[in-house]
Formats: structure tokens, C-alpha cells, sequence
């Protein structure tokens, strides 16, 4: 350290490196040796203003103006840009005169930028001096920032490589499912096949096992499929126009008869006055409605089951959708694990038909996240549950958008006419599929590859093709498009029939000339339906009831059906409890005080009555719903007259028994 | 110690050695990250057990490795990363340890955490030199021997070390270097 020092000067250069002491002519009469260095001129005693650019303050253009603006920064550079320096006019009194000193050092920023050769030193700065520690700054944020840049694109890399993995498993678990579907596609329909005959009470109950069996192992298959569709969603969901009443609605109806056979009330309640249509991902919100509504039923042994809609009060723009029952309710600490895959409330062990398998909260959970909404539970054991279901929906004007109305509730009589083309490369789907569709009274042709097809569709003219997509040689699409090549079959109903249940395969169906697209394994209803849509339908054989003027068509092949499904004596006991449950809603609907109870309960009535196989009840129902949505009222003499069909129509139930059983 | 050294230790391994052999010594050392964050300080413990493990997967000697970080140090993260500072601090190896001290005092205005070593030198006349290193730190001499030969290497001077001697201390390390330089 420089020795004290009774000369002010030699104090201050030991604070600052550059020290300029002015005249009375504001002359530099004395520079500090770090000045004299960089600046050699200073030593002619130059006036301060002749040799610098007052940059700050500003407008500072003589001595006088230095003195006056003394308390401010002053930043300078040399006229001959060869220097710069920044600093503070101080002054003091010596020897009864004013002595005015710039104090400061070099202006870093502006030499490294306008003269970057010129090195400057740790030691062209004082200890105190702030300026080198800007220098710190600035070269570590320099490496601060490639620090982010080098995470920035390690975590792009990561990025890269999960979503590459995460496609390799969307295709394995396409791929698992395909595989999985297709010998399974064999057990169901062998099995739909075998519980048509005769089998002695062991039989029938194995029978039964395996087909509860063979059911849950496919939930368990569409699970994964499920999964992997959500997750392939990555955050992307539909946004289309859709009509939430008829959603709920068509959701009801899917679930109507297991809650009819177990004697359960199923109720919708609509909030009035809320709007109909909405913009959102209608088919990600009716899975995940069914999933409540199912699990509710599941759950619940008597009481009722309803699932109320209604805007959210106190969220704008928000749907609230609720699903109560009055069921076995779920034990506080089991209230999140109930959203775990494959848990169960069942008892131990007891995952059969009647109990699932555990999945359906966790694809709810799953939607909702992805629909960006909320659920919540709120439960007392041995009281039942309520799950409200929170949806940020936005609503768009009505009278847009399809219906929700699913097509397999439409029960269409099973008896069909024509020919078929069956397009299957393995041999046993064909022979399967080929007793199936036999068996709905259709003529049917088999070709095992896809070129075969093409030769079959154009050696003979047939009502409509089923096509399986996956096939050695040309693929089902290929083979579409060559058919409809084929003068003639432009407009020939091709059906897409496959294992392979992705988004993308079915747009790749349509894209291929296809008119539907239908996933294994299929039951014989639903191929029934499926191809009604497409064939001539025979003339069915009713059993005709003449009672007071109205003629009553029972479809005796949708109940055989149903006899098959859940068993004859579950048949006579769902009926009766039918018939009880449509005398007491007729008794409402006759004394519905407006046109909308009209219509609710008529609706109501419309798809039960279907599904029983009084088709023309059901249509009169369905053609009086439609008048009473358009706010008309009936007359006394309508209502009567459909009530004495009704009568007509639950007396031609009693009277039905199931083949074999003659009555 | 500040990111910026274990970094420098990573990048010196994975251009001389190969990634895989920083593999090797991430893993061996049981260090729950590789990522360093340049003005983030971590223990001290993560730079000793890298300094181990690398000693133990590239089968040389710790001091050895330190050695040659010391001069990779030097002559690759500092003229790269740092090189105005460099530039600022001297255009000698004498100059630059006469102004190190007062580097690391700024550095340690700005960075709180830092804890730096402290350099003294005696020119007792000719080319002869005493350089003092003290440091809170122990076992990093080494390190320091590279630094040194760096440094010569890149202000062109000739080091050579005559003699390094401990001097007793209650804790860190005093190190004594008799050098001659030209």
C-alpha cells in the first residue's frame, strides 16, 4: 500500500486509477499515472473540454458547465478515440482556493466494445472499482446461458427419444391387441355358436364361465387399448359439435336392461333450460359416463341410479354431470385407490361378469385429465355414491352436430336376405363367420385372401362384402379399392371386419372406399345389425295380435336373443319386471302434465319396448316422442288408442315363450 | 466448489478419455448428477469422490489426475470460458499471480459462497521465485503443480519447480513452491 500523504492528489489515485486535477482554466493540470498511460497527451495540459466528448451529462460544453454539474456521472471519451473514462468532478479547498478533481476510471464497457485491442488490466483499476465485477457478470452469464442452452437441447433429445418409445408402444400395443383379438374373435363366436344347442346343466354353467371369462379377458384387452389411445392423445382431444341430453341418454339406454333385470330405477335429469349443444370430445365423455353409470349399477342391489346434468352454478362455462346410486358405497380408505387399475370393490377374488375388472374408474380418471376436467366422489358406505363429473364446455347454437343414439339399440329383426362375400385369410374366423351369418338367413361365399376376394366380387354381384384388413398379398384396403374399380360395385356395401380397433385404421377404411368398419370379435347381433343397415331385410313373421283394431308386432328374434344372453329364466323375470315397470310409466305418461314429461316418458319407453321386441310400440312411442319434443300434445283418443296396444303388446309378452318351450 | 470445476473435470475426461469413461467414473462415484450447473455451488465431497473415481477408472494415481486437470484447467475451460479475465489478470505468470489475489477478492464480492486459495510470491532477485499457495482446502496441491504448468505453457514462459515443501498448518493446506523461471 502507497504511504499516507498529506497531498490530496496522491490520496485520491489511491481510490481511483484515473485522477485528472483542473486549473483555473480548467486545464488538466495534473493526471494520475494510469491517465498518463493510456492517455500520453494529458501531459501537455490540454483543456478538459478540448480533448474530451462529454457524453453524459449531457450538453456540457465548457468549464463552467463541468463545475456546475459536478454531482452527476460524467462519462467521456477522448476526441481522438483513443480513451474513455467515467467518473465524478469533486472539489475541495486548498490553500484558500476551489480545486476541482475528476475522479474515476477507465469506461470498461466502451473500450472492450469500440476498442477491443486494447487490453485492458486488473491493475488500470482501482481495488474498489466496480467495473471489473461487471466483467465477472458478464462472462459467467455467458456460461450460464450455454448452460441452458445445453440443457435446453439434452432435454429436446430426451424429448425425442420418449416420444419415439412412446410410438414403438402405441404400435405394440395395436399390434398385441390384433394378435389378441383374433383367436379370441374364435372363442367368442364359438362360444355365441355352441350355447345354441342343447347342453346338460354342467356344460351350460362352463359354458357360462368361459364366456364371462372370455368377456372380462376382452375388457381387459380394450383397457390396454384405451390406455394407449389416451395416451397416444398426448393432451389432444376432440372438439366437436355434440348434443349432451341425447349423450346421457344414449348412455342410459346402453345400460337400461341390466339395470331393468336387477330391478333398478334409471333415471336422467336434465337440468331445464340448459343448452343442448356443446363443443368437446363427445366420445371420450360418453366412454366415461358409461364407465360411472356401468360401475354404478354394478354396485348397487336396489334403489336407483341416476345421473343428473346441469351447468356448473358457481363455474361459468363449466357442465356438472353426476352419477348417484344407492349402492354398496366405498370405505374412506378406499376412495383413491378405487381409481387404481385392475382394483376392485368386489370381494376377493370375485372379478367376474357381474363385478369387471377393475378398469373403467382408472379410463375415467384418465379422460377426465385429458378432457382437462375434474371428478369427485363423495361416498358413505352402505349408502351409495356420487361422482360429479366437472367439464369446462363451451356451448354452440343447437340443431348442430350428430346423435349419440348408438345403433346397437336399435334391434333390428334378425332375418336377413342376400349374399355375402366373407373375407377372412384365417380359416376358422371363416368357417365361424360363415355359420353366423348363415345363421341370419344369408347365402354367403368365403375368400381367404384378398385377391380371392377381388375375383368373387367380380365373377358375382353381392349384397354387401365383409373385408378383414390384415391379410397376406393385397390387404383388405387394397382389395376395396380394387373392387370398386369393377364396373358395377361402385356402390357395393364393403364392411370392414377386424381386429385392428385404432383411429387411425378405421380413417384408413373410409379412406379406402369402405362404408363401415366393424371390430372383432362380433356377435351375430351385431352383425344383424350392421348389415341391416345395408341389406333387404325379410319380411319378418309376427306374431299378430289382433286386439281392438291395433295390430302388435313382437320380434320373437330379439327376445330369443335375449333368452341367449342372460338366460330364459333371467328372461321371464326381466319381462315381468318389465311389463310392471311399463304399465306404471304408461299411468305417467297419460297424466304427463307438459309436452317435455310427454316426451321423457315415452322416451323411456321407446327403447325398452325395442328392446323386448315390440317394435311397432316402440315406433309409435318413438313417433309420438317426436311430436311432444315439438311441444304438441296428444289427443285423448291417441292416448287411448296406444294404450290399449300397449296392453296388446305386454299380453303378447306374457305369451311368448322361448323356443322349445312350447307354451 | 462452483460447478464450473466439476464441468471442467467431465468435459477433460470425456475429450481425452471418451464419454464412456466418464461413464465409468459418474457411476463410480456415486455422484447423484452429471449435470453441472456452471455458478451453482456444490459440496466439495463431489469434486474429491469424482477426483477418486476417476483416479480409480482411468488407473492412475489421484495426484496425477489432478495434475493434468490442473493444465486442462488452464489451458482449455479458462482461455475458453473465461478468456477476458484471463486477459485482464496479467501477460505474465508473475503478473498474473501478483493480480490473482485480487481477482478472487472481487469474484468473492460477487459470489458469496466462494472460498478461494490465496497466492503469494517472493522474488528474491534473479529468475528465482517462492511461490505460497495457502488454501482452506486439503489434498489440491497437485492441482495447483498443473495450474502453474499451465499458465507458464501459456504465457510462454519456462517453469521449472526445484522444490515443493508443506508447511504445518492447522487445517487446508500451505504449500511452498521454490521455482525458477526465464
Amino acid at each position: 500500500m502507497k504511504e499516507s500523504t498529506h497531498d490530496p492528489f496522491v490520496s485520491l489515485e489511491q481510490l481511483f486509477s484515473i485522477v485528472l486535477q483542473l486549473d483555473d482554466e480548467f486545464r488538466v493540470a495534473v493526471a494520475s499515472s494510469v491517465a498518463l498511460t493510456h492517455m500520453p497527451w494529458l501531459a501537455d495540459r490540454p483543456p478538459l473540454i478540448d480533448v474530451f466528448e462529454v457524453v453524459r451529462p449531457q450538453g456540457v460544453t465548457s468549464g463552467e458547465d463541468v463545475l456546475e454539474r459536478s454531482d452527476q456521472l460524467f462519462l467521456m471519451t477522448a476526441k481522438d478515440g483513443s480513451f474513455a473514462v467515467r467518473g465524478q468532478i469533486v472539489s475541495f479547498d486548498r490553500d484558500g482556493k476551489r480545486i476541482f478533481v475528476f475522479c474515476g476510471a477507465p469506461w470498461m464497457l466502451w473500450i472492450n466494445r469500440e476498442l477491443p485491442e486494447l487490453k485492458l488490466g486488473i491493475r488500470d483499476f482501482s481495488p474498489q472499482d466496480p467495473q471489473l465485477d461487471q466483467l465477472f457478470f458478464m462472462t459467467t452469464e455467458k456460461a450460464m446461458v450455454a448452460d441452458l442452452e445445453l440443457l435446453n437441447e439434452q432435454l429436446q433429445e430426451a424429448k425425442f427419444d420418449l416420444e419415439s418409445a412412446q410410438h414403438a408402444r402405441d404400435a405394440f400395443f395395436a399390434q398385441m391387441s390384433h394378435e389378441m383379438r383374433t383367436p379370441l374373435n374364435g372363442v367368442v363366436s364359438a362360444l355365441a355358436l355352441l350355447e345354441q344347442h342343447r347342453l346338460p346343466g354342467e356344460a351350460r354353467e362352463l359354458l357360462s364361465l368361459i364366456k364371462s371369462s372370455s368377456q372380462n379377458l376382452m375388457q381387459v384387452i380394450n383397457y390396454v387399448l384405451d390406455v394407449s389411445k389416451i395416451e397416444a392423445a398426448d393432451g389432444v382431444t376432440e372438439n366437436e359439435p355434440f348434443k349432451l341430453d341425447e349423450l346421457a341418454e344414449s348412455v342410459l339406454d346402453i345400460v337400461g336392461a341390466r339395470a331393468l333385470e336387477k330391478g333398478l330405477g334409471l333415471h336422467l335429469r336434465v337440468k331445464p333450460g340448459l343448452p343442448r349443444t356443446f363443443l368437446g370430445d363427445g366420445a371420450r365423455l360418453r366412454q366415461t359416463l358409461l364407465n360411472l353409470v356401468t360401475n354404478a349399477i354394478k354396485f348397487t342391489e336396489e334403489g336407483d341410479v341416476t345421473v343428473r346434468v346441469a351447468d356448473a352454478e358457481d363455474r361459468r362455462g363449466w357442465v356438472r354431470i353426476e352419477v348417484t346410486d344407492s349402492g354398496i358405497g366405498v370405505p374412506e380408505d378406499l376412495q383413491e385407490r378405487i381409481f387404481e387399475p385392475f382394483f376392485s370393490l368386489a370381494p376377493h377374488g370375485k372379478h367376474d361378469n357381474d363385478h369387471g375388472t377393475g378398469l373403467g374408474l382408472d379410463i375415467v380418471r384418465r379422460n377426465v385429465k385429458l378432457m382437462k376436467g375434474e371428478l369427485e366422489l363423495t361416498t358413505s358406505p352402505g349408502r351409495g355414491s356420487t361422482f360429479s363429473l366437472m367439464l369446462p364446455l363451451e356451448t354452440v347454437e343447437d340443431e348442430v352436430g350428430g346423435s349419440y343414439r348408438p345403433a346397437q339399440l336399435e334391434r333390428v329383426p334378425a332375418a336377413l336376405r342376400g349374399s355375402v362375400l366373407l373375407v377372412d385369410d384365417n380359416e376358422t374366423n371363416l368357417m365361424l363367420g360363415t355359420m353366423l351369418l348363415e345363421g341370419l338367413g344369408l347365402k354367403v361365399k368365403g375368400a381367404e385372401s384378398g385377391e380371392a376376394a377381388v375375383e368373387k366380387a367380380a365373377q358375382q354381384c353381392f349384397c354387401a362384402v365383409l373385408m378383414d384388413i390384415s391379410m397376406p398379398g393385397i390387404d383388405g384396403f387394397e382389395a376395396t379399392r380394387r373392387i370398386r374399380k369393377l364396373p358395377g360395385r361402385e356402390k357395393l356395401p364393403i364392411l370392414a371386419l377386424t381386429a385392428y380397433a385404432s383411429s387411425r385404421e378405421q380413417e384408413n377404411a373410409r379412406a379406402s372406399g369402405m362404408n363401415d368398419y366393424l371390430t372383432k370379435p362380433i356377435s351375430q347381433s351385431q352383425l344383424a345389425q350392421a348389415l341391416g343397415k345395408w341389406l333387404p331385410k325379410s319380411p319378418v313373421v309376427p306374431e299378430s295380435v289382433e286386439s281392438a283394431g291395433a295390430k302388435v308386432m313382437l320380434n320373437e328374434a330379439t327376445l330369443e336373443e335375449l333368452a341367449r344372453e342372460i338366460g330364459t329364466a333371467n328372461l321371464a323375470q326381466v319381462l315381468k319386471t318389465f311389463s310392471k315397470e311399463a304399465r306404471k310409466r304408461w299411468d305417467s305418461l297419460a297424466k304427463a302434465p307438459s309436452p317435455s314429461d310427454l316426451a321423457r316418458e315415452a322416451h323411456s319407453l321407446v327403447s325398452s319396448c325395442r328392446s323386448f321386441g315390440l317394435v311397432t310400440m316402440a315406433d309409435s312411442l318413438a313417433d309420438m316422442e317426436k311430436r311432444a319434443r315439438q311441444g304438441q300434445s296428444e289427443s285423448a283418443e291417441s292416448l287411448a288408442e296406444l294404450g290399449d296396444r300397449m296392453q296388446a303388446s305386454l299380453d303378447a309378452l306374457a305369451r311368448w315363450n322361448p323356443p322349445g318351450q312350447g307354451s | 466448489m462452483y460447478g464450473l470445476i466439476n464441468k471442467a473435470l467431465r468435459d477433460m475426461i470425456c475429450e481425452r478419455f471418451g464419454e464412456s469413461k466418464w461413464q465409468s467414473v459418474f457411476e463410480l462415484s456415486g455422484v447423484p448428477e452429471d449435470s453441472f450447473l456452471t455458478m451453482r455451488s456444490y459440496d466439495d465431497d463431489v469434486t474429491y469422490r469424482l477426483v477418486g473415481a476417476a483416479s480409480e477408472v482411468l488407473g492412475a494415481p489421484a495426484e496425477d489426475c489432478l495434475e493434468m486437470f490442473g493444465e486442462y484447467w488452464v489451458l482449455e475451460t479458462a482461455l475458453r470460458s473465461y478468456a477476458s479475465l484471463m486477459e485482464a489478470s496479467g501477460t505474465s505468470l508473475l503478473e498474473f499471480l501478483a493480480n490473482l489475489n485480487a481477482l478472487h477478492d472481487r469474484i468473492t464480492g460477487t459470489f458469496l459462497n466462494y472460498v478461494p486459495p490465496e497466492f503469494r510470491v517472493e522474488s528474491p532477485g534473479g529468475n528465482e521465485h517462492r511461490i505460497h499457495y495457502v488454501s482452506q482446502r486439503q489434498g489440491l496441491t497437485p492441482f495447483v503443480v498443473g495450474l502453474l504448468n499451465g499458465l507458464s505453457q501459456h504465457f510462454g514462459n519456462e517453469l521449472e519447480i526445484r522444490e515443493q515443501r508443506a508447511v504445518p498448518v492447522e487445517s487446508g493446506e500451505h504449500t511452498i513452491f521454490e521455482v525458477v523461471l526465464s
